[in-house]
């Protein structure tokens, strides 16, 4: 292992065809921070959240959760394992209502096996009336909590993201990976979400990788920034060292 | 009569394509394969002299062991690929039945005995027929509601909206994928059993494709993801079957009815996509009781009156207490070991709304 | 004693049959993304026509096979422009273009059984037959095996060379590009289906004109052709050329093996199902495509 930190990967390597979309990434994530992960579009950013949420292998490397390689597990093993990601673009279900959203991410509820409905009949029904208080609770933390009975589909795209990132946290995550938590909302909300990541971060002792184009907000949140430019790590430090670096300068003006 | 028991028949298979379907979002183009694995297994097992209960039972096991068969390698593809595929597996089973005369004489079909032990066409047995197949239906439908209104359903139609979000919030896509195009097949196996049983011959040309679509089209026109749609939907199919096969006796039209029956039926479903595209009857929501006592608590808040608005009081007053407790804890400590707390008492919470409730 | 020779002619016969229903099936895959089920009552409604114009009407084989190219073409426009265009605008999923494609299919097949019957009709033209040992075949093979020449010539030089064509394949390939790139995606898209529906309109005359006419004519070789198309990539030309001629044969030869294993002839049609089965499984983007496109 590289560091030691929550979530480390060792020398990532992914293609596809003959682009190396994620070429010998290396990085960790200590507990309880929050991590930025920056860089151009196309740069290989969520690809790179894709392999640690183990929706593609790597082609080369490791990933490794709380000292566990993970590369070779399926999605939802390492959800249960508590790493828990969210979309850039919101992936809801989008006939279910806000609530049941919110509901289907929750842990081990019982009533979702086939057996398990008729086995544990009492069981989920109360732990039913459990997870539909939590959610609703996660609801008011986000103030969609008026929302709850619509359908996903009707909401507006802020919504959405907040809705994304209610879904995560009922599912009672150790981590949580952001893919652009405050893009497509308007500026006091982003604001407003980084702020409810940094409270979540102090009081549930969460740890937030997250990927973001407001460098300006991320910087005032951040413990750490990685720079991937055409899937190499070009820079990693404190923001502000970050946001100086020549080299990551050189790299935004370039693609400008 | 006769026209009652087709409708009941096939409701039940059309019910379970709209388990895998509606809820599911898998597109099974070969169903009508479970059907005939169903039809025959009760016809060969009555040929060996089993009763019906048996013979439905095997009908079952076979159809879900097909299924699971069918689905195992097919679940991972695409929905235009999963249908063809499955529409090509039924075919192949079904050109097996035809010219393996041994399995079942081929062409020349196999007679099945009724499960009725009445002669046939008198008035008893069309009741006892009716009583059997509808008391079959009813528990199917029990079944799907259960399955549908449990977190089990939920995940079901999670599944269908996004599988890849539902597989990265933890819910095993492929295992549920798997279990419902088992169950969809046993219960097709089960109708196709009940079909075999009541017309008391089987032979291959009952199991073509179009009985397939003829299925589909009572999904899609009753109401994807609603079952007394899908009931509507089978009822409607089958009146058009039975008036086009009266109107054809009567000879009162200036068109063959039976096409002017197909023209009909594929205008509606185009008519259905185009301006109902969730079909005649909407999707149901999930209701868990949970959810129900939400809703009740939601109409609460807007100021009803009586019964309703007691429990929603209570619940509402839960909700503040689980607020307030978390609050509690969230100031008085810091770190990980809140997240168990905040459960722990939720589920105390839980517990004595519930004795309240029964108050 | 198999005459080999025979059977790799018949297998060129089927081959280049498969190549006029699937070359156009594979066409509107690729533009609209979902396989039509319609397609091949296209391909009956253009054996229809041209029995209308060559029996009926008295017409001379060549306004009747114009006439199947043409009707069936418009019917495949038409059914673009009226259905499925305007489902697609709203939002319908893959599955229920299928539905809806299913019930236009029965629509056409129970017109054309309204106005032509559910019986067989034979086009009552008697076509020499030629024998040359070791291979007989007759004359309406020939002219199958020159009709499928001169489609795949004539696609070749339109999708290559004339701009239409070449908007043909830009949309197919990506439509958004295409309508960034200044390409009126919906009247290529129409001219696609009315090209698709020309195909299978000229397929079905000479399927009619080789066999006999019934109701399922088009329904019998449907997954057949879904295999061509699979096999070739669907929305890919060339693909499906050699994916025609590809599974021709593998249903031609495979009936010499049917027949020495001691199993019916009437299992033919599986093999082309066995075939999709399998390139869905392990090889859903074809074999003419890279790997990783299409998805």
């Amino acid at each position: 292992m590289a560091e030691e930190g929550l979530l480390s990967t060792e020398n990532l390597v992914k293609t596809f065809g003959t682009l190396r979309a994620i070429d010998d990434v290396t990085l960790s994530v200590k507990p309880n921070t929050i991590t930025g992960l920056i860089g151009p579009n196309g740069s290989g950013k969520t690809t790179l959240f894709n392999i640690i949420s183990g929706i593609y292998s790597p082609d080369k490397g490791h990933v490794y959760f709380d000292g566990i390689d993970i590369d070779d597990l399926e999605p939802h093993e390492i959800w249960s394992k508590g790493l828990v990601r969210t979309f850039q673009i919101p992936r809801l279900f989008q006939r279910l209502t806000v609530l049941d959203n919110v509901m289907l991410g929750s842990q081990g509820n019982p009533g979702e096996s086939f057996l398990g409905i008729f086995r544990n009949w009492g069981a989920w029904r109360r732990h039913e009336e459990e997870i539909a208080m939590k959610a609703m609770e996660i609801l008011r933390l986000l103030e969609i909590d008026h929302l709850a009975l619509s359908p996903a589909s009707d909401i507006s795209g802020g919504q959405m993201k907040l809705l994304e990132i209610g879904r995560a946290l009922m599912s009672r995550p150790r981590m949580l990976l952001l893919d652009e938590p405050a893009a497509g909302v308007n500026p006091t909300l982003a604001r407003r979400i980084f702020e409810r990541i940094a409270h979540l971060r102090e009081r549930l002792g969460l740890t937030f990788f997250i990927i973001e184009h407001r460098i300006d907000i991320l910087s005032e949140h951040a413990d750490k920034i990685y720079v991937l430019h055409e899937g190499r790590i070009i820079a990693e430090g404190k923001p502000e060292e970050v946001v100086n670096d020549p080299k990551v300068v050189g790299v935004y003006l370039g693609e400008g | 009569m006769d026209g009652l028991a087709y409708t009941g028949i096939f409701a039940i298979s059309a019910l379970a394509l709209n388990l895998q379907y509606g809820f599911t979002g898998l597109a099974n183009f070969g169903h009508v394969a479970f059907f005939m694995v169903g039809a025959y297994a009760t016809a060969l097992a009555a040929a060996a002299g089993l009763p019906f209960p048996l013979c439905a039972f095997l009908s079952i096991v076979v159809a879900s062991f097909m299924g699971i068969i069918a689905s195992l390698p097919a679940l991972r593809l695409r929905e235009d690929y999963l249908a063809m595929a499955t529409i090509a597996f039924g075919e192949i089973l079904r050109m097996v039945f035809k010219n393996e005369e041994w399995i079942a004489h081929g062409v020349w079909g196999i007679g099945v005995p009724s499960a009725i032990a009445l002669g046939g066409g008198t008035r008893e047995f069309y009741w006892l027929q009716l009583l059997l197949i509808f008391s079959v239906l009813a528990l199917c439908l029990l079944l799907i509601r259960i399955v549908g209104n449990s977190p089990y359903g939920r995940v079901l139609r999670a599944v269908r909206d996004d599988s890849l979000a539902a597989e990265v919030y933890g819910k095993n896509v492929f295992g549920y994928k798997a279990q419902v195009f088992a169950l969809g097949s046993s219960l097709a196996g089960l109708s196709g059993s009940l079909f075999a049983q009541y017309v008391q011959y089987v032979n291959p040309y009952m199991f073509e494709p179009t009985l397939t679509f003829s299925m589909w089209i009572m999904v899609i026109l009753g109401g994807v993801g609603n079952n007394m749609g899908v009931l509507l939907g089978a009822l409607l199919v089958e009146f058009f079957e039975r008036s086009a096969r009266m109107a054809k006796d009567l000879r009162i039209m200036p068109m063959d009815p039976n096409n002017l029956r197909a023209i009909i039926v594929g205008i509606l479903i185009i008519f259905v996509l185009l301006y109902r595209p969730g079909g005649l009857l909407k999707e149901e929501k999930v209701k868990t009781p949970a959810i129900k006592a939400f809703k009740v608590a939601r109409k609460g808040e807007g100021g009803g009156e009586g019964e309703g608005e007691e429990r929603a009081k209570k619940i509402l007053s839960a909700l503040a207490k689980l607020r307030e407790c978390i609050k509690m804890r969230l100031n008085s400590r810091k770190g990980g070991t809140e997240i168990r707390a905040h459960t722990k008492h939720g589920k105390a919470i839980a517990k004595e709304d519930k004795g309240d409730m029964k108050r | 004693m198999v005459n080999l020779a025979q059977v790799l002619f018949e297998s060129l016969v089927s081959g280049s049959l498969y190549l006029l229903a699937a070359v156009g099936l594979s066409l509107t895959y690729g533009l609209s993304k979902f396989p039509n089920f319609a397609h091949t009552e296209f391909i009956s409604f253009g054996g229809y026509i041209s029995y209308a114009f060559l029996v009926q009407l008295k017409a001379s084989i060549y306004v009747a096979f114009a006439m199947a190219f043409l009707a069936s073409g418009i019917l495949g426009a038409l059914s673009y422009n009226i259905l499925f265009a305007p489902l697609s605008r709203r939002g319908s999923s893959t599955i229920q273009l299928m539905m809806a494609s299913v019930g236009l299919g029965l629509i056409l097949r129970h017109t054309c059984m309204e106005i032509w019957g559910g019986g067989i009709l034979s086009f009552k033209i008697f076509f020499p037959i030629y024998r040359w040992p070791p291979i007989s075949t007759s004359l309406i093979w020939l002219l199958i095996l020159l009709d499928a020449a001169a489609t795949a010539l004539v696609l070749h030089i339109f999708l290559k060379r004339s701009k239409i064509g070449k908007a043909i394949r830009a949309t197919s390939d990506n439509p958004n590009l295409a309508m960034a790139s200044g390409i009126n995606v919906g009247l290529i898209t129409s001219i696609g289906w009315f090209l698709s529906g020309a195909l299978a309109g000229l397929g079905g005359a000479f399927l009619a004109a080789g066999t006999a006419l019934v109701p399922l004519l088009g329904w019998k070789i449907l997954l057949s052709a879904f295999a061509v198309t699979i096999l070739g990539g669907a929305g890919s030309f060339y693909g499906s050329l050699v994916a025609a001629y590809i599974i021709g044969a593998a249903e031609n030869l495979g009936i010499v093996g049917l027949v020495s294993l001691n199993l019916s002839a009437d299992y033919r049609t599986a093999i082309s199902f066995i075939i999709l089965i399998i390139l869905l499984l392990f090889k859903p983007e074809g074999l003419f495509r890279r790997s990783g496109r299409g998805d």
